[in-house]
Formats: structure tokens, sequence, C-alpha cells
């Protein structure tokens, strides 16, 4: 998975994200639009998209999108 | 307090694993009532009563969302005093995630298993006279909260679904109330905490003036309303929210 993709399902599900403004180092639990529903559409956007089954807990443990991807990645390979 | 009472009374508890089914099946034993447990995990439902099997208390393995389940359950039941439906999923997802097979999901447990249910046994007529069924629903059924669309709308049919039924089946002297729990410490609540974290579970907690309830919080409530301390109340909603909706 390029963490492009991720990127772009990111944006797109996260209600109020342009386009092309979030990067591989953005910290996104510092963004304005995250709230507890963002955690939710999260959870639902990498079980839909990405078959991955992800606890609020675990995505709250990353900093960047960066680890977030890597979190992601290493799920699916199990 | 006789009338708080439920000795000579057999009641119907599904659900009996969980956090709440389980207070439950153990308030009406306490009130000298006998229960039927149903649960879908045979094991499990030996396991959580090892201590309480007794001529009072019979396990039953049933599979509710199945009709054939049902029908085999109504079919091997006793005439019953009261219902009380626990037996309930909860699924968190946002607005733009959710889908048919979720929402048939939800519904076939929430809202159609316990409504089919009571209704079948009131066919066999195994619904004695003076009997009460209580739904289980949730403070989501009337007040809403991001994530909860399916899981909200399956308890707001079931309230509505229990208010027709107590009218219907008033003159056979048989009432039907929901009670509606906000947050209780039962596996729904680590399951929410999952879908949430535990930040935003602590968040909400303090918008709870007596903070989250325990299984036991709603289960006297239950024994009241099978009691016939209760007898005049029927096709209400009560709440059992530690404050919550009161805000």
């Amino acid at each position: 998975m390029e963490i492009k993709t991720l990127i772009d399902e990111f944006e797109r599900s996260i209600e109020g994200l342009a386009p092309g403004s979030i990067a591989p180092e953005t910290r996104f639990q510092e963004l304005e639009q995250w709230d507890s529903l963002a955690v939710l559409t999260t959870i639902a956007m990498v079980d839909a998209e990405f078959e991955v089954e992800l606890t609020a807990n675990e995505i709250l443990a990353c900093n960047t999108i960066r680890e977030f991807a890597e979190l992601v990645e290493a799920k699916r390979g199990r | 307090m006789a009338l708080f009472d439920l000795t000579g009374k057999t009641v119907l508890v599904t659900g009996a694993t969980s956090g709440i089914g389980r207070a439950v099946c153990r308030g009406v034993l306490e009130a000298g009532g006998a229960v039927v447990a149903t649960g879908r995990d045979g094991k499990r439902l030996d396991g959580v009563f090892e201590d309480a099997v007794s001529e009072q208390f019979r396990p039953v393995v049933a599979d509710l969302v199945a009709p054939a389940g049902r029908e085999e359950l109504v079919r091997e039941l006793p005439s019953l005093d009261g219902i009380v439906h626990c037996a309930g999923a909860l699924d968190l997802a946002p607005a733009s995630f959710l889908s048919s097979k979720k929402l048939r999901a939800l519904e076939a447990i929430n809202y159609e298993a316990p409504v089919l249910l009571t209704t079948a046994l009131f066919k066999a007529g195994k619904l004695n006279p003076g009997g009460s069924v209580v739904f289980v629903a949730s403070v989501t059924g009337f007040s809403g909260a991001k994530g909860h669309v399916l899981y909200a709308g399956s308890k707001g049919a079931l309230i509505a679904a229990g208010r027709s039924l107590a009218i219907e089946l008033a003159s056979k002297r048989i009432r039907v109330n929901s009670l509606a729990p906000g947050m209780v410490r039962s596996g729904m609540v680590e399951q929410a905490a999952g879908a949430l974290g535990d930040e935003a579970m602590a968040a909400h907690e303090a918008e709870y003036p007596l903070g989250f309830g325990e299984p036991e919080d709603v289960a006297w409530p239950v024994v009241f309303l099978l009691s016939d301390a209760s007898r005049w109340v029927t096709g209400t909603t009560l709440v059992c929210d530690g404050g919550f909706t009161a805000r």
C-alpha cells in the first residue's frame, strides 16, 4: 500500500479536509477536524478500504500519518 | 413490600450472558422469581451461572435471530409471567460508512428478535395474564449520538413497537414497557471504548451526573417493571441513565 493511497482515503472520508492538505508528517490528531467521529470514521475507512480492523486506542497511539500508515501496513501483512 | 416480590413468577431473560442480562437474572432470583435464561453459547451460559443453577434457574441455548430458533424456543418454554429482552448488539459507524448489511444485522437482534419472540409467545398462549414484558432499549432510542445511526434506529423502533404492543395486549392484562439505559459498564462499553478510545470514553462519562452505571443499576428497575408494584405502568419507557439525558 502506498502512503498516498491512505492519505487520499483519509482526506476523502474525514469531513472538512481539503484534498492535498495531508502529508506523511501531518500530526493528524492536532487537526481541527479530528474528533471522536473522525476516529470512528477512520476505523470504518480502513476496514472498508484496506480490510484492516483497528481500535481507537491503536489509532490514537500514532503521532503522524506515516506512523498510521505503518500500523495499517503491519496489520495488512498479517 | 410484597408487591415488589417475584415469588411464583417465571421470567424469560434473553441475552443472559451479557452484563445487563446476567444482573437481571440475579435480580429476578433474588426477588424470589424463577428464571429461564437464554444465550447463544451454551458453555458461556453454564460458566456464567455455575453457582445459580437450581430449580429456580434454567439455562436454554437459543439463537433468537433465526426464525427457527425462536420457534423452537417458544415450543420449549413454560408459561411465563415476564420477559426481559436483554439480547442486543452494538455497531458504531459514521454515517458515510453505513450499509444495508450492517443495518439488517442490528435490526435483526435489536428489533426483530425481541418483538417477534414476544408476539410468538403471546400467540402460543405462553404469556400469563398479569404478565410483564420489558424491552431493554437505550437512551439513543430518543437522544442522538455520533456514530449511533443504526443502533439508535433499532432501539427507537423497539421503543415504538413496545408502546403499540402495550395497547394491544392490555386487554389480557399483559404490560409492555421499555427500559432505556445510558452507558452501563458491560461488554458493550468495552466495545464502545474500542471504537472511540479511552480518552473519549472518559470525556463521555464526565457528562453523566452520576457517572456510568453498573449492570445492577438497570436490573433493579427491571425487577420493579416485572413486579406487581408497577401493575398500572404500561407503554412507557423508564430512563436509567444516571441523569445523562436530564441535562
